[in-house]
């Protein structure tokens, strides 16, 4: 009987130029490690931060 | 088959206009924003039953009446804002665009609720309105931005990433700012085609989102900052005292003490599925450091032994909450907009 819970559900096949999930987030996560911390000290500026939202 | 001259430029008049009829049917204001609905159809904002005060409600209805009336447009508005470039006074240096494509074609594009908000003036107009009026405007960006990722969905990324990164982890945990601010981690990210900036708070809504994402054929990150409550209320008050944008201490605590529960139950349901990873930051400690997503078990507020239960958990946060905003009111820094907000679940 075949299990349908979500471990076992095959999706469709994804047409990413990365092989899987995660070499895709081999690319993101690294710089966000670094940066986080940079991000904690510009967090005090964050009123007046570039704002893409214009806010 | 002979066509008599009387009836040969009645054709062609007849297909001259059945030419213009269908370009025109071609060129509709939903090519703006991709596919997906199209403007015959109906758009609902679903009715979450939010206790408002009068004024509240007052906008609540405005806004939502708007979003129903013309999602094209609302839509079109938040892709251009999200894709134009300012310069650091703010003044608008390279217009954005209204395409959903052509903003793929740029880059990540990035759905956020938040950003959202300050598409309505009843909000953004300065930080007594964003205190007053988050609440107000909740509904109508929460139903934007399940729209706007399920028409996302639909196209295939110009870029060739066909990815979508989940952000997750208690509010204030300052993963957006990252994102936004920090020009390596926002080349990085460059290799997501979506980027849906939240928390992952409720397991069902992102269990939905990630499924929707595997359906389209698309690869999914799912990257968790875990920021101590501690760590994070003091950032929280912070925000809402320089911008007005407020957090309530129940909602930032719920998001913190659900998020990681979110976190593992989802790593659980999709393990061993090469379409899906997760990446867990912890930022405990004094530097950000990537940590096995299982690990997330250990930081657990509802195992960690401090609190006897969820609701003793919040009355923490509250608590801690309550220090900043007396902190921010000794310095002068706080409005009475900003405190009546936050004190109104109390």
């Amino acid at each position: 009987m075949e299990d349908s819970s979500p471990k076992q559900k095959q999706p469709l096949k994804p047409k990413s130029k990365f092989a899987d999930a995660d070499e895709f987030l081999d690319a993101v996560t690294p710089a966000l490690v670094n940066n986080l911390d940079q991000a904690e000290e510009s967090k005090a500026g964050e009123g007046q931060k570039k704002k893409k939202s214009g806010e | 088959m002979h066509i008599s001259c009387k009836v040969r430029p009645l054709i062609r008049t007849f297909l001259f206009i059945t030419f213009l009829f269908l370009i025109g049917c071609s060129v509709t204001p939903d090519q703006q924003t991709g596919p997906g609905i199209s403007s015959a159809e109906t758009f609902h904002v679903p009715r979450r039953n939010d206790p408002l005060t009068p004024e509240q409600e007052k906008v609540r209805q405005q806004v939502t009446t708007a979003v129903e009336a013309d999602i094209i447009v609302y839509l079109g508005n938040y892709i251009e804002m999200m894709t134009e470039k300012r310069d650091q006074d703010g003044h608008v240096v390279k217009p954005g665009t209204r395409d959903l494509m052509s903003a793929m074609r740029q880059g990540p594009l990035v759905i956020s609720a938040d950003d959202m908000r300050s598409l309505f003036p009843q909000y953004a107009a300065s930080p007594a309105s964003r205190s007053i009026h988050s609440q107000s405007v909740h509904e109508a960006v929460t139903a934007m931005a399940a729209e706007l990722y399920r028409r996302a969905l639909l196209i295939d990324d110009p870029r060739g990433n066909n990815t979508v990164l989940f952000t997750a982890g208690g509010v204030s945990s300052g993963k957006t700012t990252a994102i936004n601010t920090i020009d390596e981690v926002h080349r990085a990210a460059m290799a997501a085609q979506i980027i849906y900036d939240g928390t992952m708070r409720n397991y069902e809504s992102a269990h939905r989102r990630v499924m929707m994402a595997m359906d389209a054929g698309k690869l999914v990150g799912v990257v968790y900052v875990f920021t101590p409550i501690e760590k994070s209320a003091p950032w929280l008050v912070d925000r809402a005292v320089k911008t007005g944008r407020v957090v309530q201490a129940n909602f930032a605590g719920r998001s913190h003490w659900q998020a990681q529960h979110t976190f593992l139950q989802l790593v659980n349901d999709f393990d061993g599925n090469p379409a899906i990873s997760f990446r867990l930051i912890d930022k405990s400690g004094e530097k950000a450091e990537l940590v096995p997503p299982a690990t997330m078990k250990a930081k657990l507020y509802s195992d960690d032994g401090r609190f006897k239960d969820f609701e003793a958990f919040i009355a923490y946060t509250k608590k801690l909450i309550r220090t900043e905003l007396e902190k921010a009111r000794a310095d002068g820094r706080l409005i009475p907009e900003t405190e009546a907000a936050f004190k109104a679940e109390e």
